[in-house]
């Protein structure tokens, strides 16, 4: 088994810290609700650092204090697109300051693991330190790294996931038709264990991320574990497949999870932590969806065609 | 469960196959030189592969739609790691590929674009995305499935390497293709200029003298089987990965502790894995950057594990310059040669011994009986990891 200790999430919705907030859902996603993140981050560092980082440290410090943990066995984080802010910043400066000096901080802070890495440095953590980068499903095998290292050794992992909005994104995604909802960031993390404590939110019961999109994945997962139906599903929403999702689950309630968080590569994170929530605090209207049975939840991840991302949070109760 | 290396495959500045990687290492010729290349607007010392996209997609019978050059060196080498192998029902076949850059190489053409405010080329940025590089490579050989990439620097393909072996003992997989793959790119080369670590001669790995790295481009994958998957295949085995570990050195962002935490971390986790016995690593194929720091920090990591006793290593990186995500898939084929031939790899450069650490590194290409090889790859933020091959 692998328990939920604490979930920790920044979005577009008012997710910090907030337990009960699948009840208050908003439909105005226009703005990042951030914390003080002078409560978690050296204030000297703040300043150079990018959004997705502050966004990191904050969950990851956030996480493992409401675990009752002092420190991480690991740390695995995904991205879809990594650091995006100082990499577009970097690069400006290679392409417009052709041959000059160019001072390093961006080009530091640009590769992809500087979240986990940020994170290490922040926590002191020498332990395991991953970054999993596969566009939508990124989330989901960092989640299947954190399960296959709990099967490996005992002890708290610190997953999960992050990605930043950037103005230059928006032309690129306005050409690939990908612009149906507003463009975001998201970043959270979740401290895994082997063992229950007094701290357990929920049970992560299985996670599967394949590159298919057949109609069975879904039935075989929910079979290997021994279930027909969910209680409810949070899919992505965005290629209008609830229709066809339902069809499979004519008496799932599903919410639809990209109009609630908007539109980036690791948004399923942003679904696990409203799963927990509406597991945890049994809300049973979400954004106009009845909720009537709190037992079990299901994440399906069809953001880009041709990729699932399934992910199965169980109820605990101790 | 055993982990077994049944393939390889890579392409470099000193050769685009296994073969002539070997020749190079033996007739101890580097692939770098002082050249201008297009994404960069002096002549740098660099160490290019001699292929271009072009000459790429033609040889490998690449489709037409957008490939960055970092999937295109990536199918380069799994061409020659996967051979034969085809797909067998009750085989499971995994790819974890890894990059640091993914797609950079494309992306600072439509960044030059969209700045000048010309219309862009979009299909430039298509393959943006390090997922994207990984997905087009395990396409072009028909993998699907699990296929996923990590990212973590200059560590990247070490760690593939690792968790396919993880994966292998936990039988999440029969057969997985794992490696690495980075282009040359004007946003790496400034990077390192700007952190005032990039060699303005070529990079002496290991020397009292070394004043940084030079970058170069590659990739490198190798095929990893359980039992199961063997016997389905029928293919023979090379070595073993007998032992991994990763540990964050959790100092600096860039730098490397001088006391080289991290790096120790690794190392002892992993030959602790490997059950292999100190004595028995007959030859340590290092990080050996060729940066002050590196090279320090490194040699300081491997005072804390050997003590007095250190096997014969040496970098290779004055060879392929430093690959970046591909570098520990690059090095874990020159490990398996190391053990399949019974030699010892060369350093090249190396001419004044460190005075902190006394340390010398081999500098000819020789016979030696090789029982186990630890390869070290060591990142940005800290990342360290640990790789021991053994003879079977």
């Amino acid at each position: 088994m692998y328990y939920i200790q604490s979930s920790a999430y920044i979005s577009h919705q008012d997710t910090f810290r907030k337990k009960g907030f699948s009840k208050n859902l908003s439909e105005n996603i226009s703005t990042l609700i951030k914390p003080d993140y002078k409560e978690f981050i050296n204030p000297a560092l703040i300043r150079r650092m990018s959004e997705v980082l502050r966004m990191s440290v904050a969950c990851g410090s956030a996480a493992l204090q409401d675990a009752g943990v002092k420190t991480a066995d690991a740390i695995i984080a995904g991205t879809g697109l990594g650091c995006l802010m100082d990499t577009e910043k970097f690069l400006n400066n290679v392409i417009t300051i052709q041959g000059g000096m160019l001072p390093p901080t961006s080009f530091i802070q640009s590769t992809h693991n500087t979240i986990a890495g940020q994170l290490s440095l922040a926590l002191s953590c020498h332990s395991y330190n991953m970054t999993h980068t596969q566009n939508s499903l990124s989330f989901e095998y960092a989640l299947s790294d954190a399960m296959l290292m709990l099967d490996e050794q005992q002890g708290n992992i610190l997953a999960g996931a992050a990605d930043e909005y950037i103005d230059p994104l928006q032309p690129v995604a306005n050409h690939f038709g990908l612009n149906r909802f507003p463009l975001t960031s998201g970043a959270g993390f979740f401290v895994l264990s082997d063992k229950a404590s007094a701290h357990t939110n929920a049970v992560l019961a299985d996670v599967l991320a394949i590159h298919d999109s057949d109609e069975n994945i879904c039935k075989d997962f929910l079979e290997r574990n021994h279930l027909s139906s969910p209680d409810f599903i949070l899919t992505d929403g965005y290629h209008d497949d609830t229709k066809r999702i339902s069809q499979n689950f004519s008496e799932t309630p599903v919410i639809p999870y990209t109009p609630l968080c908007g539109m980036y590569a690791t948004s399923s994170a942003f679904a696990m932590h409203l799963a927990i929530d509406i597991l945890q605090q049994k809300t049973e209207q979400v954004s106009g969806t009845a909720i009537r049975q709190h037992r079990n939840a299901l994440i399906i991840n069809q953001l880009l065609p041709g990729r699932t991302g399934l992910i199965l949070i169980k109820n605990y109760e101790a | 469960m055993s982990v077994y290396v049944t393939g390889m495959g890579i392409i470099s500045a000193v050769g685009n196959n296994v073969a002539e990687n070997l020749s190079s290492l033996k007739e101890r010729r580097s692939g770098i030189r002082k050249t201008k290349l297009a994404c960069h607007p002096h002549e740098i010392f660099a160490a290019p592969v001699n292929l271009s996209d072009e000459d790429l997609r033609t040889r490998f019978q690449v489709s037409n739609t957008p490939h960055s050059r970092t999937s295109l060196l990536g199918i380069a080498a799994v061409a020659e790691a996967w051979g034969s192998n085809k797909h067998l029902p009750n085989v499971r076949t995994a790819f974890i590929g890894s990059t640091s850059v993914g797609g950079m190489d494309k992306t600072e053409k439509y960044y030059r674009q969209a700045l000048e405010g010309n219309s862009a080329d979009f299909s430039l940025v298509q393959t943006h995305d390090s997922g994207n590089t990984s997905e087009k490579i395990a396409h072009h050989f028909g993998i699907k499935g699990y296929i996923n990439t990590l990212s973590t620097a200059c560590s990247s393909a070490a760690n593939a390497l690792m968790l396919a072996a993880r994966m292998l003992e936990h039988g999440h997989a029969d057969r997985i293709v794992a490696g690495g793959s980075d282009p040359l790119t004007g946003f790496t080369i400034s990077g390192f200029q700007s952190l005032m670590i990039y060699d303005e001669d070529w990079c002496k790995p290991f020397d009292e003298n070394r004043n940084g790295l030079n970058l170069g481009e590659g990739a490198a994958y190798l095929v990893l089987e359980n039992e199961k998957s063997i016997s389905a295949t029928g293919n023979k085995p090379l070595c073993l990965l007998k032992g991994w570990s990763n540990a964050a050195d959790a100092y600096h962002q860039t730098a490397s502790s001088p006391e080289g935490k991290g790096a120790t971390l690794a190392m002892k986790n992993a030959i602790e894995k490997s059950g292999v016995a100190l004595s028995d690593i007959s030859y340590i194929n290092a990080h050996g950057t060729g940066t002050k720091n590196n090279d320090l920090s490194e040699s300081t990591a491997l005072q804390n594990i050997f003590g007095k006793n250190i096997p014969p290593f040496s970098s290779t990186k004055a060879f392929t310059g430093h690959t970046l995500a591909a570098a520990g898939a690059i090095e874990a084929v020159y490990s398996v040669l190391s053990i399949v031939h019974q030699v010892l790899l060369p350093g090249l450069n190396y001419k004044t011994v460190m005075s902190e650490t006394g340390l010398t590194p081999v500098t000819e290409y020789k016979s030696c009986q090789v029982n186990a090889v630890l390869s070290n790859s060591f990142g940005f933020g800290g990342n360290n990891t640990s790789l021991i091959f053994k003879k079977i």
